[in-house]
């Protein structure tokens, strides 16, 4: 992962960008936070956020406890726990209210007592379900925890990241093999003399999510199995610019990504493993985006597979659209507020486009409630 | 003969210099931001300099009719922004009508239009306003959907991230709650688009930054503007500002002076002054390099944190809202924690950005037809989203910001007869938040 850059740890000097890495001597933090998170486990998301804040009270840096903590916050799975769905609980509850003003504690275990009982659960479990779904209110139900070195050296890796991210032009070099990179990072020239290879790159804008990042930090992790390499990139910060350099040597073995083979392994040496991963629904142009192609080229690569069907600019396994004809059915007396959640629900992305694709016409009201969905008359299923 | 075409928020002029152009040896060919597009093409006319426009991929719209009849303050503020050769920026109070100011712009300038807009509820909502006034065809760009149509209507987060495909494909910008436009993401949106006519909307334009300078090149000089006193009464409801100031609890008040005076101790010690938001900002910006700013910054934060959202607060919310239980209020906090205490503790619908989109709609609905007759949210109601008779507006907390205040206020001032509109603002007395509740309301 690419550390957020309002966490990264610099020093600007003559013109270069210095990362402040992470040495030996943050080992026992990393222990310590090692440890919260561990601790943590079956507690809720806001819990930890609070133990972790307690954390940067001891004086540590603040920057570092939040970039070790967000690196450590990949390692975790969070699971909602609710009896009951916390929208249709909150929907109830607030139903049930209507124009009440609830300013007691016994009027509010009225309303729930009322309202429990119609649902059949217990008040407690209500009220426990009605903002189970908040990010604070997640529970912590897996934490892999690292090693602590192997944690510093994760977390250095990713401030190398961060800063090589915000480049605009990266030159790479070593003794080895240098992939060509994706074309979604930008414009890169590769020269090889003699068993030496130079990247030059012009890096595009890389944004915050998506799929840029995972080929940087696959083009970075290749590049650091290779014997003496190093990186050169030139960041412009206002009217300045500045130079960050990096080379096997200087480092000490202190920045590392999680595991070489498993970027490598994970992110594939082509593109027929991200093919593997598209899923049911597919978006053209994000697909163009992540085999950095244009848009048709990813259009006829999707055309070319028989497994989905084209519904302009998504495409949708066979399997997922029989899925979705079957939970629509004939149309009836379906609204757009029906219809809509379902499709999500299913994965469905574009959701008017699939449902026009399908065959159905939306009579277009002043809101969702009140549109209505119908089948048109002959139109046959499409054909997978 | 120059060769002009559009790559990425830039117009290319092959064979030839243009005006705005820099040499870029790379491709052999003169570049230049797209927003200069109808500069370059009027000097190229009037040079008679013969060019083929390849830059620009506009389609020919279908006639647009809205039957949208305009007040005399509208009619005033669109005859300036055309006198001004369709650019420009409007400010108009919330509930004063800036959307349909817009929807007449579209009608008359008959041409591509893209409605540029902060979030997505204001996407729906803009959405089914056009395709209602309009019976045509509406283009989504945002939140899962990419359709382009002549009208088209999209967040400042997909305008910036989609300039290569929708960059050269209108004539007119415009930009709804434009004072977001100078944050520098958004720019981009107004550098990078060929669009020639641009129309931004606001009720606030000042940003404490003094960024919305920029906008005049961006889209355009301030070419109309009124106040909420200047249409209270005649277009906007009759309207009522209380300040109550509630006591916090002994509890609450123990804490709060234990952690100020870390904050007061180390401003003394180094020779601080606050006078202004920007030693404060450098206040902010020291403590990412001092341990002892950063102690006291965070101490100020716990102590603001407690004054914002005493239990006092909530307790007189419920007398509040329990003396007008007819009124439709929403209660506004600054912290999204307070919401949703005030939520569970009163069992009261909450909007915060952690709200899914449709619960947020269903909220909306359910609260426009009177179902729910109070809503709690943070700052995401701030601003834009329609909703029309609700007559209390209940601040629990806020910033110091008078544009978010006049947002706030704007929720309720939309004209109903019989109206009367009550603001009502409560701040814990005896802490800093009297000073942030007196700069938003510009004293």
């Amino acid at each position: 992962m690419i550390l957020p850059s309002e966490l990264l740890r610099v020093r600007r000097s003559k013109g270069k960008i210095i990362s402040l890495y992470a040495g030996d001597d943050k080992i026992s933090l990393t222990k310590t936070l090692i440890s919260i998170f561990e601790e943590s486990v079956g507690k809720k998301y806001g819990d930890l956020g609070e133990a972790l804040n307690r954390c940067e009270d001891l004086g540590y840096n603040y920057r570092l406890v939040r970039g070790l903590s967000t690196i450590l916050i990949e390692r975790c799975s969070f699971q909602t726990r609710a009896v009951v769905s916390p929208i249709e609980a909150r929907r109830a509850v607030f139903e049930e209210v209507g124009s009440e003003v609830i300013a007691t504690a016994k009027e509010r275990s009225r309303i729930l007592a009322k309202v429990s009982s119609r649902i059949g659960l217990s008040p407690d479990d209500l009220d426990a379900s009605l903002y189970a779904d908040l990010s604070d209110e997640q529970i912590l139900s897996e934490f892999r925890s690292p090693e602590p070195l192997e944690l510093l050296k994760e977390y250095n890796f990713s401030a190398t990241l961060a800063i090589i991210s915000r480049a605009k032009k990266i030159e790479l070099r070593c003794r080895g093999r240098l992939e060509e990179p994706s074309k979604s990072l930008g414009r890169g020239v590769i020269q090889s003399e003699r068993g030496a290879f130079t990247l030059n790159l012009d890096l595009r804008p890389v944004k915050r999510a998506g799929q840029q990042q995972a080929e940087l930090e696959r083009l970075i992790a290749s590049l650091f199995l290779q014997e003496d390499w190093s990186i050169s990139a030139e960041l412009q910060s206002g009217k300045k610019s500045y130079l960050f350099e990096l080379s096997k040597g200087k480092i000490g073995g202190l920045v590392a990504p999680k595991s070489l083979r498993k970027i490598l392994a994970r992110e594939g040496s082509g593109t027929s493993n991200k093919e593997k991963q598209l899923g049911d629904v597919v978006l053209v142009e994000e697909l163009a985006m992540s085999l950095g192609v244009t848009e048709s080229e990813a259009r006829k690569k999707l055309t070319m597979k028989s497994t989905y069907v084209d519904m302009g600019d998504v495409f949708i396994s066979a399997g997922k659209l029989r899925e979705i004809e079957a939970v629509l059915g004939r149309g009836g007396e379906m609204t757009l507020s029906d219809v809509i959640p379902k499709l999500r629900k299913l994965g469905c992305r574009r959701p008017l486009q699939v449902l026009e694709a399908l065959g159905y016409s939306v009579d277009w009201a002043e809101n969702r409630d009140e549109s209505r969905v119908h089948k048109l008359s002959g139109f046959k299923s499409v054909q997978v | 003969m120059i060769r002009l075409r559009f790559e990425s928020g830039s117009i290319i002029a092959e064979g030839g210099s243009v005006p705005q152009g820099k040499y870029d040896p790379s491709i052999d060919a003169y570049r230049a931001p797209a927003f200069h597009y109808r500069e370059i093409v009027e000097s190229l006319e009037e040079r008679g300099i013969e060019y083929s426009d390849e830059a620009s991929e506009i389609p020919i719209c279908p006639e647009l009719s809205s039957g949208v009849e305009l007040r005399d303050y509208q009619s005033e503020a669109l005859d300036a922004w055309k006198i001004s050769g369709c650019r420009g920026l409007i400010v108009l109070p919330t509930g004063a009508g800036k959307t349909v100011i817009a929807l007449k712009a579209i009608e008359d300038a008959k041409e591509a239009a893209l409605v540029i807009v902060p979030t997505l509820v204001l996407v729906d909502q803009w959405e089914s306003r056009l395709r209602e006034s309009f019976g045509a065809e509406v283009g989504v760009v945002g939140g899962g959907r990419n359709t382009v149509e002549c009208l088209t209507v999209t967040t400042y987060d997909s305008a910036s991230q989609k300039v290569d495909t929708l960059g050269n494909r209108f004539r007119l910008l415009i930009f709804d709650e434009v004072h977001h436009l100078p944050a520098p993401t958004f720019q981009r949106i107004a550098e990078m688009y060929i669009a020639p006519h641009r129309l931004g909307l606001t009720a606030t334009l000042e940003r404490g930054d003094g960024s919305h300078l920029a906008l005049t090149e961006l889209v355009g000089e301030k070419v109309y503007e009124m106040k909420v006193d200047d249409l209270v009464g005649t277009h906007l409801s009759d309207y009522t500002i209380e300040t109550v100031q509630v006591p916090l609890t002994m509890a609450e008040r123990s804490e709060y002076e234990v952690q100020f005076s870390v904050y007061r101790a180390f401003i003394k010690s180094r020779g601080i002054r606050m006078r202004s938001p920007r030693d404060f900002q450098r206040f902010v910006m020291r403590s990412g390099v001092d341990p002892a700013a950063r102690r006291a910054l965070l101490a100020r934060n716990r102590a603001m944190y407690i004054a914002l959202n005493s239990q006092s607060k909530t307790s007189y919310l419920k007398d509040l809202l329990l003396e007008n239980p007819d009124e439709k209020a929403i209660v506004f906090t600054q912290h999204n924690s307070l919401v949703y205490r005030i939520s569970r503790e009163m069992l009261m619908p909450a909007i915060t950005h952690q709200t899914p989109q449709e619960e947020r709609e269903e909220i909306l609905r359910k609260f426009r037809s009177g179902a729910y007759r109070r809503v709690v949210t943070s700052r995401v109601l701030d601003e834009g989203v329609d909703v029309p008779d609700a007559s209390l507006a209940v601040i629990l907390s806020g910033t110091g910001s008078s544009r978010s205040f006049i947002q706030r206020l704007g929720r309720v001032l939309r004209k109903q007869e019989g109206k009367k509109a009550k603001l009502i603002e409560l701040v814990s007395s005896g802490t800093a938040e009297i000073r942030l509740s007196r700069r938003r309301k510009g004293y």
